[in-house]
């Protein structure tokens, strides 16, 4: 019968689990809770190059996992913390409860999560102000096609995103106020489909420029981009590798350095928790054109861009940051 | 074959084929000539629909050979039968309603086998099946149109065509107007005649005593698996058709029965003995005559597939068994359903003098009907559950074990396994599944709990279909006992014999009206009624 | 036994040349899952809280199933009882504990029934196919769910699409460490429904239905009542599946509550060949796959999509051979 098969399916799993011994590495250890694939080419393939100049440049041991609903975070986070990680990292907003919620059981463990307001003794935000660059690629639109419109697709309508699309339409209002500029959230990360159905919607309501924040699904705006022959901006990580027709430009997280420098703090006993916020100025975000599209971009425009981004840097500018 | 005397078309010698008591076909010779139409007629269970599996190869006789222009056959290989040049239309059609004309005519074809099946286009199929309908002269209108989208009487000239689609010499039906109206049927019987025309033995198997006469040359009559007699039809009255139908009432067959239904209740006396004297011995030894069943202007709708039942009226007493005949098809099925509320009828029946309302199940058991299914596996057992869970399957008996809707476990097994002996089912254990019981148990099972209701009026259809002699004696004596113990029994039967040995009384449903009573004698009125010759 | 064996073998063979694949190790990987899985006190209340929803979900796949009804709609009748379990722990949190659990718990019932009767209810009177009807209603209650963390059950900074956390007085008692009440209550509900199904005429009715729906109604039992009853039952296991994952584990709702939970008990009810006591088993061998398999990811370090090849093929391998010996049977019944 079916139950007894179970039953000693049981008894072999618990007879080779008593065999298991944990192993202890007494070693410097940061893990890594990704909301979704690394194989994403952008916002979780960006963190696991982090974790894996972390691993490359300080000599450490790491781990990555996926992980999909707060149970889920909460059991990775307190899983890794039970096991002596030093730094577990949830790579998002979503992660500030279940963080703050293991925390206090595991004070010898910093948790980072990569967005958020949340500050416990061992909980920071590690928080991108990815807007720079957004309000950077808002105004390029503007100025490429100034009677056009632009559009943004984003997977779940969560404030680290939903800011990322305020500064996208503030940028393209700084160069026409009145620039049209409409948003539309896909409910999940994963969905290509629904992604690219959502973009034909808007291309065809006459959206020309339109920028991604969806994770994994991103690139099925770019494929609706490219099917329309409209251009597309990445975001996170340099996304023109994934649409080399459709990105002309990304809006771009050098997420290795910030993390290297946070697990460096840790690792040293320096780390403090506190909002750590990375921006245009400290060079960790940035614009980065599609060179292949070089030519699309005119020297006039582009000079005012560069301009622009000059004067975010040097805070000459407002960026309207979203209230994390 | 160039012998000086020409082999017959389909010549059949010593076919015998028994499953386990019971034998299906006796020592059937028959030689049939190309170019005739020959019906084959009997009762159901007669024998007819085996020997069809056997010509077309789905069937192995026991013993007995049979050959097609003097080419023995191999038996039992349907290909084989195939290529020699047998077609057969099976009683349901065969055809998938899923599918395109064309499509389904390809099915089956010999190309389909070939190596080149996998390169057919819709446009290659659709003029194939033209060409082969025009070749026969059958219209089938769209080869591109959805099968369940037809009429019944394309699906049977599809299923026709299906069966002539590769070199037939012989052209088996098995009872193929049952589901036609009487204009397809016409139709039917002219693609027929232009078959035999063009040197096709096509063989009729039916019941139908009408159309036997109006198309065949000549027919051969089937008894208990035995071939009685085979006549041309030029020398036939419809009434003497019947009668060779119908029978002898003191034939072997039910001579023998009568014998172990003596021994058997005799042997465990659960009920009184069986034969036909007896049950008339009781009714005249009880003294009062109370109606129990009184049914009056009973009609049910007609709807496709169902035959629509007209002003039946209709007493049985307490006491008495009452036979309906008839051949099937002719309204017994929803008779039945109208009177145990499964299906809505109009007019009034009376259980015991209670009014049952229609369509209410549970009022007809409430007022004391039980019934005997006459299909037990579709309508009497749940085959996926135990032999006892299925003792109980009946809405009075389980409130009887599960007192406020508590099942007490003990005594259901209690009531079953007392079921199970008095009815002498043969089981290993009462958690056995119903379905690891032979047929014989399963209605055991049926009849057994039908009767644990204790019914004022019970109804049984047909109740030892299919059973072997001995579970055959058994039910019978089982139903002349409830008679005799004070109940009202309607048994619903295509077999007169069984109807002949019981009832005091017959009835005949014939497309729907119910005409009688009948002595069960007199048997040129049955016959008559049956075939529907006289009213 | 010997074909026991044969399937974990199977399994781990499949699943070693998986991970060979995937350029993991194949054996510290597999013994990171069986750790994960039942290694500690960690692992086991992973798998347990992790079987908590397979099982009353399964439970209530397999009942449906008994009576015929091919329920595939477990998933939205959780996802409707976990709103309606948070909906209600939220607004009456503030009375004394344990009357907010209580009424959340209830709450969280009927709206897993309500959701079954409605595509019950198409079925009896309308004839729409139950399975169409029920994955249609999954398809609602997660839009459902969605549009309610996103209006009026979203927190109250507004910031992410999920509930405020439901209070403490409409939470389920822990019973030890993570392990919450909710969980002795599923195992509970196995012998209550074994009990409904085998020792009751309610049960008996449906399992009639089930395999005979004529020999049922001629047997005077109507298969229409029959088909409300069961999913209403039905309905109200999965919905309770629902509303005891809020208040035993995650605390609120949020935008794509269930990981599919509802479509995993399924393959629960069938392995269990939908015996109550099998669904107990065959819940906690998924469960602790799916904490096994996390396991896998954080401690092998092999990449999810492998992770979720594994537990898809050792389901495969499970049912493959069972299939293999119900093909066995049927060759048997029916020569």
């Amino acid at each position: 019968m079916l139950g007894r098969r179970l039953l000693l399916l049981f008894v072999v799993a618990f007879a080779l689990g008593g065999c298991e011994r944990e192993q202890r590495s007494t070693g410097f250890r940061v893990a890594l809770l990704s909301p979704g694939p690394i194989s994403d080419a952008g916002w979780n393939a960006a963190a696991y190059e982090g974790l894996l100049a972390v691993r490359d440049q300080l000599g450490v041991e790491v781990s990555q996992v996926e992980t999909r609903t707060p149970p889920e975070f909460e059991e990775a986070f307190r899983d890794y913390a039970r096991r002596g990680f030093q730094l577990v990292i949830g790579h998002g907003f979503e992660f500030q409860d279940a963080a703050a919620k293991v925390a206090p059981d595991f004070p010898r463990t910093v948790f980072l999560t990569t967005s958020g307001s949340t500050v416990r003794p061992n909980v920071a935000p590690l928080v991108f102000r990815l807007e720079d660059a957004t309000f950077v690629l808002g105004y390029l639109a503007a100025r490429l096609q100034p009677d056009g419109k632009a559009c943004a697709v984003g997977g779940m309508d969560i404030p680290s995103v939903r800011g990322t699309f305020v500064a996208f339409e503030a940028g393209a209002k700084h160069a026409r106020p009145d620039y049209p500029v409409t948003v539309s959230y896909i409910g999940g990360w994963d969905d290509l489909g629904a992604a690219r159905a959502a973009t034909l919607a808007l291309i065809d309501r006459g959206c020309r420029y339109v920028f991604q924040n969806a994770d994994a699904a991103g690139p099925g705006v770019f494929q609706a981009a490219r099917e329309r022959g409209i251009y597309a901006f990445g975001s996170n990580r340099v996304q023109h590798e994934v649409a080399p027709t459709a990105v002309l430009a990304s809006a771009v997280i050098d997420i290795p350095h910030a993390f290297v420098a946070v697990a460096r703090d840790v690792k040293d006993g320096r780390f403090q928790a506190r909002p750590i916020e990375e921006t245009m100025a400290d060079g960790t975000i940035a614009v980065v054109y599609n060179p292949a599209l070089a030519a699309v971009v005119p020297a006039d425009v582009r000079h005012d861009v560069d301009a622009l981004a000059a004067a975010v840097r040097a805070r000459t500018v407002a960026v309207p940051y979203a209230a994390l | 074959m160039t012998g000086a005397a020409r082999p017959p078309r389909l010549a059949l010698s010593g076919l015998d084929k028994r499953y386990g008591a019971r034998r299906a076909l006796a020592a059937v010779t028959l030689e049939l000539a190309a170019g005739t139409i020959h019906g084959v007629l009997g009762e159901n269970g007669a024998g007819k629909s085996t020997l069809v599996r056997i010509v077309a190869g789905a069937l192995r006789p026991d013993t007995g050979s049979v050959a097609i222009d003097g080419t023995p056959l191999p038996l039992g290989a349907p290909r084989a039968a195939r290529a020699a040049g047998v077609g057969v239309v099976f009683q349901h059609f065969a055809l998938i309603g899923a599918l395109s004309v064309a499509e389904n005519l390809s099915l089956g074809r010999p190309e389909t086998h070939s190596t080149r099946a996998w390169l057919t286009s819709p446009a290659r199929l659709a003029a194939a099946a033209s060409s082969l309908a025009e070749r026969h002269g059958l219209a089938i209108g769209d080869p591109g149109a959805r099968v369940d989208t037809l009429p019944v009487g394309t699906r049977a000239r599809l299923e026709i065509l299906r069966a002539l689609s590769g070199p037939v010499k012989v052209l088996l039906l098995d009872e193929p107007t049952a589901v036609l109206t009487p204009v397809e049927t016409a139709e039917l019987f002219t693609t027929l005649r232009g078959l035999r025309d063009r040197g096709v033995l096509v063989v009729l198997i039916t019941h139908k005593l009408a159309e036997a006469l109006d198309v065949c040359d000549r027919v051969s009559v089937m008894r208990g698996g035995a071939l009685v007699t085979t006549v041309a039809t030029r020398d036939l009255s419809p009434a003497t058709l019947a009668h060779l139908m119908i029978g002898d009432a003191g034939a072997p067959a039910s001579g023998a029965l009568a014998t172990i239904a003596g021994t058997a209740s005799a042997a465990t006396a659960p009920t009184a003995t069986s034969t036909r004297a007896a049950a008339r011995a009781l009714d005249a030894a009880t003294p009062t005559r109370v109606a129990a069943l009184i049914v009056h202007a009973l009609s049910t709708p007609g709807a496709p597939g169902r035959t629509a039942l007209h002003d039946v009226a209709l007493a049985v007493e307490a006491g008495e068994i009452c036979g309906v005949a008839g051949v099937d098809g002719n309204g017994q099925d929803e008779l039945v359903a109208a009177l145990y509320g499964l299906i809505p009828r109009g007019g009034v029946a009376r259980v015991a003098g209670v009014v049952v309302p229609a369509g209410d199940v549970l009022a007809a058991q409430r007022a004391g009907v039980a019934l005997i299914p006459g299909d037990r596996r579709r309508e009497g057992l749940a085959p996926g559950l135990s032999l006892w869970e299925n003792a109980l399957l009946s809405r009075p008996l389980l409130a009887r074990v599960a007192p406020h809707g508590v099942l007490d476990v003990g005594a259901a097994r209690r009531a079953a396994a007392e079921i199970a002996t008095r009815y002498r089912i043969v089981h290993a254990r009462l958690d056995q599944p119903i379905a690891d019981l032979s047929g014989g148990n399963q209605q055991r099972v049926v009849v057994g709990r039908a009767l644990a209701a204790l019914p004022r009026l019970l109804v049984a259809v047909n109740p030892t279909r299919g059973l072997d002699i001995a579970a055959t004696a058994q039910v019978q004596a089982t139903l002349t006992g409830v008679a005799g113990a004070g109940a009202a029994v309607l048994l619903i039967s295509t077999d007169l014999d069984e109807l002949r040995t019981l009832c005091a009384r017959l009835f005949v449903l014939y497309r729907g009206r119910l005409h009688g009573p009948v002595a069960p004698d007199d048997r040129a009125r049955l016959a008559a009624l049956m075939a529907g010759l006289a009213a | 036994m010997l074909r026991a064996l044969a399937a974990v073998v199977v399994a781990f063979a499949a699943s070693a040349l998986v991970l060979l694949v995937s350029g993991a190790r194949p054996l510290p990987a597999l013994a990171a899952l069986v750790a994960g899985a039942v290694g500690d006190r960690f692992a086991l209340t992973d798998t347990l809280l992790k079987t908590c929803p397979l099982l009353l979900t399964g439970l209530a796949v397999a009942l449906a199933f008994r009576c015929g009804f091919w329920n595939i709609g477990a998933e939205g009748q959780l996802l409707m009882g976990a709103l309606a379990a948070t909906a209600v722990g939220r607004t009456t949190g503030a009375a004394t504990f344990p009357l907010p659990l209580l009424a959340a718990l209830g709450a969280a019932t009927a709206a897993g029934a309500l959701w079954a009767t409605l595509a019950a209810l198409l079925r009896v009177l309308r004839g729409v196919n139950e399975i169409v009807a029920t994955i249609m209603l999954n398809f609602i209650a997660a839009r459902l769910v969605g549009w309610a963390v996103h209006g009026p059950l979203m927190e109250a900074a507004g910031r992410y699409p999920q509930s405020d956390p439901v209070p403490t007085a409409a939470l389920l008692p822990m019973v030890a460490g993570r392990v919450h009440l909710g969980v002795a209550l599923a195992a509970a509900l196995a012998a209550v429904i074994w009990a409904l199904l085998f020792r009751t005429s309610v049960g008996f009715r449906w399992r009639v239905v089930g395999d005979n729906a004529q020999a049922a109604r001629v047997a005077g039992f109507s298969p229409e009542r029959a088909v409300l009853t069961a999913m209403l039952a039905s309905g109200a296991l999965a919905g309770l599946a629902g509303g005891i994952e809020v208040l035993g584990v995650t605390g609120r709702l949020f935008e794509q509550f269930s990981s599919g939970q509802g479509y995993t008990a399924i393959a629960v009810a069938l392995l269990a060949r939908l015996h109550p006591a099998g669904v107990t088993l065959a819940a906690l061998f998924f469960g602790a796959l799916a904490a096994g398999s996390g396991a896998m990811q954080r401690v092998a370090g092999v990449s999810a999509v492998f992770v979720a090849i594994v537990q898809a093929g050792t389901l495969l391998a499970l049912l493959a051979l069972e299939a293999s010996r119900g093909r066995t049977i049927a060759a048997a019944e029916h020569p």
